[in-house]
């Protein structure tokens, strides 16, 4: 018992010393240590948060494609609040800020409950011109206080779907990231949320001494607590600025999209969602009003369709049927298959136009033979190297899911849609389990059926063509500038995927391919000087005209562009989608355009107010029912 | 018994006044309401018989186990931990008053009459009662709470636990900061020339299995420490931890309460600025000034001198328990008491800590300083209960004798 008394003098002992050594301590800070007192001073420090400048994005060529302009916000401290004249306070604000004088005084009682001694926003987002209409006055009112935020200035004004904007910070973010407090903008949408880190910078702080009335009188300890803000990192983008502007001006008075990818790479040149608007309008002060407008819009601007809106691919799918087949052997080159303008195994379903037959792979892609792909895709899942029908589906199903169908590819924006690509429980859930023939399927043959794809997938599966063979997941980023320490770095994150087909078979298609657009249902995408390739594609529409649909790459040896276009309810794809992939590729591969009657046709074309089109088209893609909305003036009229 | 009564009573008070300056509007309205009851609380604990106290033991343990699974279930979330039941404008923290249950519980099996630490199977019991609400309050995310049930290793030192076991954690301690603070292979090394060193000349080649044990064990936590680090811990607890090595690296982030509670202190100088006088905590530049940070506040205002005062009467407030505990007569009211000095000394020592940047940031409070009305209760509870026993001493001889 007498050794554990000891304990008890061991224990107070070990609090003792925790107690002594706490006061050591203190004495080291509070006593000896200077850097710590700032007893001596009489004024307060006030600490300043410095907003970083965000990152500039350039693009392909290194033009500032959007960089900041500055934007004010003014903050009230209601406790220091003080003026001579509050009629003139009154005055000072209704002139210039047009605010309602109710509405100024609610604002400072609001900001009076809720904290009295912190500043709280009064007027926000105030652009240049008027805050120097507005800081000749300031002086004159104590308790009142500026931050100084960056919002974007686009210096290309076209892009809005992929760049997305920058807005104040949600309340559910704002207890989600620890980084930003009220009033901070953040990334919403597109690469501005996706490289929203790299793109912000760190904000910085900055400690000054202030007198009773809060004026600055200097820095505070010669700015030796101070924290600098950084400069967000730069950021190079794979986007044509002047490609990306004049793609937009093709799909004016139309819907659809443009994406055109550099195969090699998979750096994204450009990203069109027609119809868009100009990302000026989502900046700074006046973004509320305008986002409410284009929410309201029926024709969703604000839906980035080469991302989320989900098509039939059509005739597109042709070429991938064709190459998988080859590579598992079920057709050969050479097969021949006949057709009496329609699928005859099937009572004529499909129903085919009329050209030459029989059709051998190449010529069938030539003409874009549905029969023929009928029957290639019948005699695939049939075929007895396979089990039974069902391992034939997941075979076709795997290599469809190796050209990025039916899947997110991954691209650095965010808000993919996967398409749609169905695996066999599906067709078992509709027929039950394994109560079905190959022939139920066969629309996915000719792309249409349930297989959907959007505009990228179909850009990424020309890609792979274009490449023979592999690709690498789209993207857009390129570069990092970081501006503190002057480094560059190339962004390599994204890996090369390849697809398990021989090259030979990619030749043999990219041939007929060459074969569409020379002498086949593409002759409108034809350029003298640049030898494309393309497939023409028709997404049927059972809610109105069909959607024309093209997918290309130029040139056919060392492919520099590979696109895919699509024009909502503009009918066959010959005629609307090839001319416009053609423009693009000219445009981008010679900087102009040789034919002008070809461009002035594209430009001149509207599918919005189209008053000859024989439908009226009603403006719904599958996956986004476009409510009937009588705002668009023209329709039908 | 006068000293820490008039201690209780005089902190009370401090608290009352601190809490004004700061939260003019609520919180010291709220805690002049919460010291009123708790007086009132403490008085009645007072009047209970010490034997009836001893007898609800294992039921408030039992009671308050319960509080603290249901919380898991029931509770609201504040700052990232589920540890705060909502009964209308009230909140109460159950955790708070599992600390008590398990002291009385600790307490009432300890006495028990053919108690003997000696025995594994007892040393186990032992630590089921400790580790089991640690456990669950380690899943309601609260891990500051959590480590103050670990204070009771000093209760069963004193108790007559091997003085091994506390030389163990204090090894283990040391070692993980050291882990955190050098490079692995830099203290393996030293651990090994060390090693060596003792080996060969200190223990004259005795004690070989020993020194390699001790060696593989300090290797595996060394690693382990990483290994919790960056797998195990949230990001905001792992950012904490690099603070408290490093605050200035993001003096924004992570580094910033523990800078600018710093920053306060060393402003005081020695005499502080003076009652309400102080800017930092006036301009809110410490977080939570009036809950887990509150010394900040005593430290500038009043200085070195204040907090050195605070700090010896929290000092006297643990030595007097240490004595009451020492001259009682059961062994129930004297393990108890050594519970109490336990959780009181903890919650001191790594609140006071981590304001002068020598812990980390735990979000535990300063016991009857922080604002709040579940922590001032339980300790309450916690310090009239053992002064109860004390009281009653005399009674609780007669009725032995």
């Amino acid at each position: 018992m007498n050794d554990l008394k000891i304990r008890s003098q061991i224990y107070l002992g070990i609090i003792a010393a925790v107690f002594f050594l706490f006061i050591i301590r203190l004495f080291f800070l509070q006593v000896i240590s200077g850097d710590f007192s700032m007893s001596a001073s009489k004024n307060l420090i006030k600490k300043i948060v410095i907003q970083p400048a965000r990152g500039i994005i350039y693009d392909r060529k290194g033009r500032i494609y959007v960089t900041n302009t500055p934007i004010f916000d003014l903050m009230v401290v209601p406790e220091e609040l003080n003026f001579p004249d509050s009629a003139e306070f009154e005055n000072v604000f209704v002139n210039t800020l047009q605010t309602e004088p109710g509405e100024l005084w609610k604002n400072i009682k609001t900001a009076a409950k809720y904290n009295k001694k912190k500043p709280s926003i009064l007027e926000k987002q105030i652009d240049a011109s008027k805050f120097t209409t507005l800081q000749e006055k300031l002086w004159e009112f104590e308790g009142l206080q500026t931050i100084v935020r960056n919002t974007r200035d686009y210096k290309f004004e076209a892009g809005a779907n992929f760049l997305g904007y920058i807005s104040e910070v949600s309340k559910s973010d704002l207890s989600k990231f620890e980084y930003y407090s009220q009033g901070d903008l953040i990334g919403k949408t597109g690469i501005e949320k996706y490289y929203e880190e790299l793109l912000r910078g760190k904000k910085g702080v900055r400690s000054v001494m202030v007198d009773v009335h809060g004026r600055e009188v200097g820095t505070f300890d010669e700015g030796k607590h101070d924290v600098k803000p950084e400069k967000g990192k730069d950021l190079l983008i794979g986007v044509d600025a002047d490609l990306q502007l004049f793609a937009e001006e093709l799909l004016q008075n139309k819907v659809g999209s443009i994406v055109a990818i550099e195969p090699s790479t998979g750096e994204i040149l450009a990203f069109v969602s027609a119809p868009s608007y100009n990302p000026n309008l989502l900046s700074g002060g006046i973004l509320p009003v305008n986002y409410k407008k284009l929410k309201q819009d029926s024709l969703l601007p604000l839906f980035n369709r080469p991302l989320m809106a989900m098509y039939p691919p059509g005739s597109v799918f042709k070429l991938l049927n064709a190459l998988l087949a080859l590579q598992e052997g079920t057709i050969l080159p050479n097969t021949n298959y006949g057709c009496a303008m329609g699928f005859l195994r099937n009572g004529g379903r499909p129903a085919c136009h009329s050209h030459p037959s029989p059709t051998q792979v190449s010529s069938a892609i030539q003409y874009s033979c549905n029969a023929y792909f009928a029957s290639v895709y019948i005699d695939m899942l049939n075929h007895n190297k396979y089990r039974d029908v069902y391992e034939g589906y997941d075979t076709w199903r795997k290599y469809m899911n190796q050209f990025g169908s039916g899947r997110k590819i991954g691209i650095d924006i965010p808000n993919e849609k996967p398409g749609m690509l169905p695996r066999k429980k599906y067709y078992d859930n509709v027929y039950g389990i394994n109560r079905w023939k190959a022939m139920a399927t066969v629309s996915n043959s000719i792309g249409q059926g349930e297989v959907l794809m959007t505009p990228l997938q179909m850009a990424n599966a020309v890609a792979v063509i274009a490449n023979r063979g592999y690709y690498i997941a789209p993207h857009f980023l390129k570069k990092i500038f970081d501006a503190t320490s002057g480094e560059t770095q190339q962004y390599q994150h994204f890996d090369t995927i390849k697809v398990p087909i021989r090259k030979e078979y990619f030749e043999l298609v990219i041939d007929a391919m060459e074969q569409v657009v020379l002498a086949g249902t593409a002759r409108l995408a034809y350029l003298p000087t640049i030898s494309v390739c393309g497939k023409t594609g028709t997404a049927q529409n059972p809610h109105g005209e069909d959607h024309s649909v093209f997918i290309a790459f130029a040139p056919k040896e060392n492919p520099k562009i590979a696109i895919a276009v699509i024009v909502e309810n503009s009918g066959f794809g010959g005629t609307w989608a090839a001319p416009i992939s053609s423009l693009v590729i000219e445009k981008y591969l010679t900087g102009k355009i040789a034919d002008q009657n070809k461009l002035n046709r594209i430009l001149t074309a509207d599918f919005i107010r189209n008053p000859f089109s024989a439908k009226p088209p009603k403006r719904k893609t599958v996956v986004n029912p476009i409510p009937l909305n009588t705002s668009q003036p023209a329709n039908g009229a | 018994m006068i000293i820490s009564g008039w201690l209780n009573i005089y902190a009370a008070t401090a608290t009352a006044e601190n809490t004004n300056i700061f939260d003019l509007d609520y919180s010291y309205g709220k805690q002049a309401v919460w010291i009123g009851l708790a007086l009132l609380l403490a008085l009645f604990i007072m009047i209970l018989d010490s034997k009836f106290l001893e007898f609800i033991s294992y039921p408030v343990y039992g009671v308050s186990l319960l509080a603290i699974v249901l919380v898991l279930f029931f509770g609201k979330e504040v700052n990232g931990a589920k540890s705060w039941f909502e009964i209308g404008s009230i909140r109460i923290q159950p955790v708070e008053f599992a600390k008590i249950g398990t002291a009385m519980a600790l307490a009432k099996y300890m006495s028990s009459l053919n108690f003997n630490l000696d025995n594994i199977r007892t040393r186990l019991i032992c630590g089921v009662i400790i580790i089991s609400p640690a456990f669950v309050v380690l899943l309601q995310n609260d891990t500051g709470s959590a480590l103050v049930f670990f204070s009771f290793i000093f209760v069963l030192f004193r108790e007559g636990l091997p003085a091994f076991f506390l030389i163990a954690i204090f090894y283990i301690g040391f070692i993980s900061v050291i882990a955190l603070l050098f490079n692995n292979i830099i203290i393996l090394s030293v651990l090994l020339i060390l090693g060596i060193v003792l080996y060969f000349f200190v223990f004259r080649q005795r004690y070989l299995i020993l020194h390699v044990i001790i060696y593989l064990f300090s290797a595996v936590i060394v690693y382990g420490i990483d290994f919790v680090k960056d797998e195990v811990l949230e990001p905001h607890q792992r950012k904490r931890i690099e603070a408290l090595f490093n605050p200035n690296a993001d003096p924004l982030g992570a580094g910033w309460n523990v800078t600018q509670s710093k920053n306060a202190i060393g402003s005081g100088g020695f005499w502080g600025k003076g009652y309400l006088k102080g800017m930092h905590t006036k301009f809110d530049f410490v977080p939570e000034q009036d809950t887990d940070f509150i010394f900040c506040t005593i430290g500038e205002e009043q200085g070195w001198l204040g907090s050195t005062v605070l700090l010896l009467m929290f000092l006297i407030l643990l030595w007097r328990l240490i004595e009451v505990a020492e001259s009682s007569k059961t062994r129930y009211a004297r393990i108890y008491g050594y519970g109490v000095v336990s959780i009181l000394f903890f919650h001191i020592a790594v609140n006071v800590g981590m304001t002068i940047g020598i812990a980390p940031v735990i979000g535990i409070p300063l016991p009857f300083f922080s604002y709040g009305g579940s922590s001032l209760f339980s300790f309450t509870i916690l310090l009239f209960i053992a002064l109860n026993f004390y009281a009653n001493r005399t009674n609780i001889f007669a009725s032995q004798s």
